[in-house]
């Protein structure tokens, strides 16, 4: 079998050194170059991965030929420049997510990855995880009636000790944009980061797309932020279905016992699901570390992921996330933001 | 007093407390869940009927309205609910709504998430699940981790939560001596006052198809 080359373009993503290790792990994947543009960050990574660094985008294309996909792990606001290059330079590309935070960058590129014959996958993690793929059968298979309500959080740390471009609104979000008129905060926090992984699931499993937005946001829990830390958002999907997210960074990094969670509760006609996808986890406490911390142990999503990935170049189909996916997630995000500053529900789709 | 149950819960009352003493600082988002099967319990059925309950975004969800009022010593500028419409009802027979959720804005910045349901299936558990995040901390009261006991029998377990003093108990109790000793209510009328507009305005906001409803109300909700 041939091995499939690969790339993995910027680490600023605090995912990114986990692809790094899929990447290297996965036996039909040959991972052959590194680039970012923060030289320091990209030699690291050369060290630790014995996989040759580029600082120059153009060469690692050029001096790779034979390479199938990119993985990009970089800041939000890069995800379109790259996806565009990668795809002119003819490669499949895996991309963090939110895909976009422009509907017309998110445009652009699905026709550019339909004219190239190449395909854009989105890490939208969840899609892969065990316990969501049974919850989503569950409900497929009619099992708990018909879907009626469902109501998700994925809460989490503020990443922004680790990288801390997640809180600067020009590298989260790729502009300056109030949050909402006579508030300081600028869009690109939480609601950036954090809403479309609900929002992609609640697509997938409704099958359904939202017609309709509302979302409050709070002071911040941080003070010190320039972009929000919290939101509330409601949706009203086309088969009737009604949810909640809740994407806020609400857990205090550096003292809760995990990152945060990804839980959804289904109400059906025919019964309930409960799912809280992280709760595999053991309650470890040493004097050495310090806090009680929540070690995980449930499954490796990011390596099934890019297992699919490949998967999907080699049998030539769509990967299970598609852009198109990435753009109606992105979409219900911006109409979170737009309902937020105007303090109205928002109708879909956003002109 | 109105029976605002809630506070008299011992984890709600020490929630509060923390909160208070400034345990996790400025109170900013909270999450308040409430939700059972439909308490078939209830003489001829009352709470299924919309004129007599107000559904569970009056009934039931007012017990968080009531604690996150109280918690946040902040009066509610705005609310927005879904409820399902009554042809996407769970329980078919019954003209109450039966299953809402909604978001709630106070005037000083705190925001808060209610879920309240009737819908759950017969013989799931009466549950109830609270978390609070501050500006230096966060709280989780999680009813069905913390139940002290389990109870197997065939086919069916449960955990129990268990309280040293029962809680309707002490609220009598409170009462008895606001009226023999003078001690302050805990539960004003005007907290029940301001619970009853948070659950009004919500009730309106659903029946509106999610439309968001402004504090104070001007207009009666349920003709």
């Amino acid at each position: 079998m041939r091995k499939l080359k690969a790339a993995l373009l910027s680490f600023a993503h605090v995912h990114a050194n986990s692809y790094a290790r899929v990447l290297k792990e996965l036996e039909n994947v040959d991972f052959v170059a590194i680039w970012d543009d923060n030289e320091a960050r990209g030699k690291k990574a050369e060290e630790q991965y014995k996989v040759r660094y580029y600082r120059s985008l153009e060469d690692l294309f050029k001096l790779n030929r034979d390479l199938d996909f990119v993985v990009i792990a970089s800041e939000n606001a890069k995800h379109y420049e790259l996806v565009k290059y990668s795809l002119e330079n003819d490669v499949h590309v895996l991309v963090e997510k939110p895909f976009t935070t422009r509907l017309d960058h998110a445009d652009e590129l699905i026709r550019l990855s339909r004219n190239k014959g190449r395909y854009v996958g989105i890490c939208f993690v969840m899609r892969y995880h065990s316990a969501v793929l049974q919850a989503k059968g569950m409900v497929d298979r009619g099992e708990i009636g018909e879907l009626v309500s469902i109501t998700t959080t994925n809460h989490g740390t503020c990443p922004y000790k680790v990288a801390h471009w997640f809180v600067e609104p020009e590298l989260s979000y790729g502009a300056r944009i109030p949050l909402k008129p006579g508030d300081r905060r600028f869009r690109g926090g939480s609601v950036t980061d954090h809403t479309v992984h609900c929002a992609d699931l609640l697509r997938w499993i409704t099958g359904s797309e939202a017609y309709e937005v509302f979302a409050e946001v709070g002071e911040n829990i941080r003070g010190d932020l320039e972009v929000e830390d919290n939101a509330l958002i409601l949706i009203k999907f086309r088969n009737g279905v009604q949810a909640s997210i809740d994407c806020s960074w609400s857990r205090p990094e550096g003292v809760y016992p995990t990152w945060g969670d990804v839980n959804l509760y289904l109400l059906g006609t025919g019964g309930v699901v409960e799912l809280e996808s992280f709760n595999q986890q053991i309650s470890l406490a040493s004097w050495t570390r310090g806090k009680l911390e929540y070690i995980y142990w449930g499954p490796d999503v990011d390596f099934v992921m890019v297992r699919d990935f490949t998967e999907a170049i080699t049998s030539d189909r769509e990967p299970r996330a598609t852009a198109f996916d990435g753009r109606q997630a992105s979409e219900i995000m911006l109409a979170a933001y737009e309902s937020i500053s105007t303090g109205k529900p928002v109708r879909l789709p956003l002109t | 007093m109105v029976a605002h149950v809630l506070r008299f819960f011992p984890e709600y009352a020490r929630a509060k407390y923390l909160v208070e003493v400034g345990a996790i600082g400025e109170p900013r988002i909270a999450r308040a869940y409430r939700y059972s099967s439909f308490p078939a319990w209830s003489v001829k059925g009352w709470y299924g009927e919309h004129r007599l309950s107000g559904g569970v975004l009056v009934d039931l969800a007012i017990h968080d309205y009531d604690f996150l009022r109280w918690v946040f010593m902040d009066e509610v500028d705005r609310v927005c609910a879904l409820a399902p419409p009554p042809e996407k009802k769970v329980i078919k027979e019954i003209t109450a709504v039966d299953h809402g959720i909604v978001l709630i804005k106070f005037r000083k910045g705190g925001i808060a998430y209610v879920m309240a349901s009737w819908s759950y299936p017969q013989g799931y558990p009466f549950s109830t699940y609270l978390e609070i995040v501050g500006t230096k901390g966060i709280l989780h009261v999680d009813n069905k981790s913390t139940a002290p006991l389990g109870v197997a029998k065939p086919n069916s377990y449960e955990r129990q939560q268990v309280y040293p003093e029962d809680p309707y108990y002490l609220e009598i109790l409170h009462f008895a001596e606001h009226v023999v000793k003078g001690v302050p209510l805990r539960v004003t009328a005007e907290d029940a006052y301001k619970a009853l507009e948070i659950a009004l305005a919500a009730l309106k906001s659903a029946l509106e198809g999610g439309a968001p409803v402004n504090l104070p109300l001007k207009e009666e909700v349920i003709p």
